[in-house]
């Protein structure tokens, strides 16, 4: 497909087309779990995260001319992103810019709190490592799904970098939204930049001719905090 | 009776309520905290025992290993539950016996910010030492926490955070309460927190362990 003009798109995705199998889930989440958790309780959070979340992921395509780029700057359609260096150093030659985001629901986030209020420490604690990894998950398959649509042999994809990560504030988090329509993908932004659901993401894709993928995109970043970093 | 004490210092370590728990899987069948608490009433121990030389013994061990980098998280809430568990045991076998709390720390995140599973693991791990937990929530602001200490003999607070636009709500809480004559002890946790933070804002405490927060609450006493 072309991409020399705006385009936007929201689309419901089916849980099965993200998780192929129950165990994909569980292995995702093994690092921070012993194998007794997990073996005595993730059949029956799985089938909870299965059957309650709602995935919704979208993308708003904004062509060549829409975009500048100044020092640790991105600028789209004249509002301004504070990249900061560490990312801009890998976007300064984009072409164009997917803004995206994808949101498992709220309905998890409910049954964690549950969980935790009733004294079921672990399964929340566990549901709550599950949603955060779906949520992942379905960035990666909006990702996937970008690519794949737009792909051509001219051009090539950068990592999906967000607000809050790598340098970039997670205040940001207004103007990426302020360039999408109200409610996109049935999230809102709070006064303090947090996005709800709480279990969403948002970011950016950079697309150009000079444009690739990292293999080891934590490699470029110092934060010792990033949970990234963790599972590395 | 000091065999069935180590037993159940072991069992809240391991996390293992009764006889049916599942966890940890190489103790499948054997008792749990149930059974042998019940062993030890049987044997008129005393609950002051039971607590001291059971039940913390066991949190304790928790604590030094998590401290260590033994156990994780996971391992650690398994071992609230179950401290938790025994408490509530004792308290029907002995109603009249008052069980000793440390004191009364309020929890808060912050306003603006929505997160709670730092949070709520602090409390539950507070909880399972010994502290009562006042859980104010999330999005909490100065004024909710002032009404609360008006109303309550509170001995600390702790604030939680998850974002670096929220984490900057910490200063004003802590301005607000010194402003309104509230000294008491504010400490700080969350992902973007760091002890640097901690000393611009001058909380009393911050660390990214919450074994740590039990051991600074405790010096208190």
């Amino acid at each position: 497909m072309k991409l020399n003009k705006r385009e936007i798109e929201e689309i419901d995705i089916n849980f099965n087309q993200i998780i192929l199998d129950s165990s994909f889930l569980k292995s995702s989440i093994q690092y921070s779990l012993t194998e007794d958790i997990l073996n005595v309780f993730y059949e029956n959070l799985f089938q909870i995260i299965k059957q309650k979340s709602k995935v919704k992921i979208g993308y708003s395509f904004f062509p060549e001319d829409e975009i500048e780029k100044s020092k640790n700057r991105i600028i789209i359609d004249g509002k301004p992103l504070s990249v900061g260096d560490i990312i801009y150093r890998n976007l300064r030659k984009t072409e164009s810019i997917f803004i995206i985001t994808c949101t498992i629901g709220a309905e998890i986030e409910k049954i964690i709190r549950k969980f935790f209020d009733s004294g079921n420490y672990i399964e929340g604690y566990t549901l709550d490592l599950l949603a955060s990894e779906l949520v992942e998950l379905s960035a990666d398959y909006l990702q996937d799904f970008i690519e794949k649509k737009f792909s051509n042999s001219q051009i090539g994809f950068s990592n999906r970098y967000s607000p809050g990560y790598c340098g970039w504030p997670v205040s940001d988090q207004k103007i990426l939204f302020s360039l999408l329509p109200d409610n996109f993908c049935g999230i809102k932004i709070t006064e303090n930049s947090l996005m709800l659901p709480i279990k969403s993401i948002s970011g950016i894709l950079a697309v150009g001719k000079n444009i690739n993928k990292l293999e080891y995109e934590c490699d470029i970043c110092d934060d010792s905090f990033c949970y990234k970093k963790r599972k590395l | 009776m000091e065999d069935y004490l180590n037993k159940l210092a072991y069992c809240i370590e391991k996390g293992r309520l009764n006889s049916q728990s599942k966890i940890p899987s190489n103790m499948l069948g054997q008792d749990g905290v149930e059974e042998l608490i019940n062993q030890l009433i049987q044997l008129n121990t005393p609950p002051k025992i039971i607590i001291e030389k059971g039940l913390i013994k066991g949190m304790n061990e928790v604590g030094n290993k998590f401290r260590d980098g033994k156990i994780f998280i996971p391992d650690v809430l398994l071992s609230a539950k179950a401290m938790n568990y025994a408490i509530e045991l004792l308290k029907k076998e002995f109603p009249s016996e008052n069980m000793p709390i440390k004191g009364k720390v309020i929890l808060a995140t912050v306003e603006g910010d929505l997160h709670s599973i730092g949070k709520n693991i602090v409390k539950v791990i507070l909880e399972g030492n010994g502290w009562k937990v006042i859980d104010l929530g999330v999005d909490v602001s100065s004024e909710k926490i002032i009404v609360k200490l008006k109303e309550d003999e509170i001995k600390a607070i702790g604030l939680s955070a998850l974002l670096t636009t929220t984490m900057l709500n910490m200063k004003k809480i802590i301005i607000d309460l010194r402003n309104s004559g509230f000294n008491l002890p504010v400490a700080i946790g969350g992902a973007p927190v760091t002890q640097k933070f901690a000393d611009e804002i001058q909380a009393d405490f911050y660390s990214s362990d919450p074994n740590e927060f039990v051991n600074f609450l405790d010096k208190l006493n």
